[in-house]
């Protein structure tokens, strides 16, 4: 069962707080294997990676579904939909739809579609870690 | 079932955001392989040091107090 450490970051107004992240091995269209640590966002409908990530994983980034992503704060952002197989700490493979942005000016999020449908995650505030399991 | 390099990370975070804050890195074997602005600039820099060994990647996003939701 994958079990990931939580981390804690600074933030500018509360202190340092704990964030949940998970560690996926990417598979791009290359075949090659990357693994990233990205953080886990419940309030994510789409996993979102920076454009970077589509240039590492030979990805052509244009060649997705456009959309537009939007933040709390409004501003929409384009990311084109793709299909990347990921592999939970060589326990669980699934084919995950994310949203690539087409800037670097984005945060890595494993989002809802395609994982929390799929998988149990489980946050554990009291061990600071997020434990994976199949539903 | 954990990863140790991923568990170097989660133990390391504000030490590395002090250092590393808005930037890409990659770590092998608790050390920091990699440092840049973009995904393909650092895997490149962790390769030339640690070849096909295994590496992990993290973005470290400075936005920690903003709320973000992908819709």
């Amino acid at each position: 069962m994958p079990v990931y450490d939580w981390q804690l970051r600074p933030t500018r107004h509360f202190g340092q707080v704990w964030v949940p992240i998970a560690e996926l091995e990417l598979f791009g269209s290359n075949g090659k294997p990357q693994y990233v640590a990205m953080q886990i966002d419940t309030g994510a409908v789409v996993s979102l990676l920076r454009k970077s990530m589509a240039d590492l994983l030979a990805i052509p980034l244009e060649s997705g579904r456009l959309i537009e992503v939007i933040g709390i704060g409004g501003t929409p952002t384009i990311a084109y939909v793709h299909s990347v197989r990921a592999r939970f700490n060589e326990s669980f493979t699934l084919d995950l739809r994310f949203a690539i942005a087409d800037t670097e000016n984005v945060p890595n999020l494993l989002g809802r579609l395609d994982v929390f449908d799929s998988l149990r995650i489980v946050f554990d505030p009291v061990n600071h870690e997020t434990q994976v399991t199949s539903p | 079932m954990k990863d140790a390099d991923f568990t170097w990370l989660a133990d390391h975070g504000p030490e590395l955001f002090a250092k590393y804050a808005g930037k890409w890195i990659a770590v092998h074997n608790g050390e920091v392989v990699g440092v840049g602005d973009t995904a393909t600039e650092v895997a490149a820099q962790a390769r030339e040091k640690v070849g096909d060994e295994k590496f992990i990647l993290e973005a470290l996003d400075v936005s920690g107090d903003v709320i973000y939701a992908c819709l």
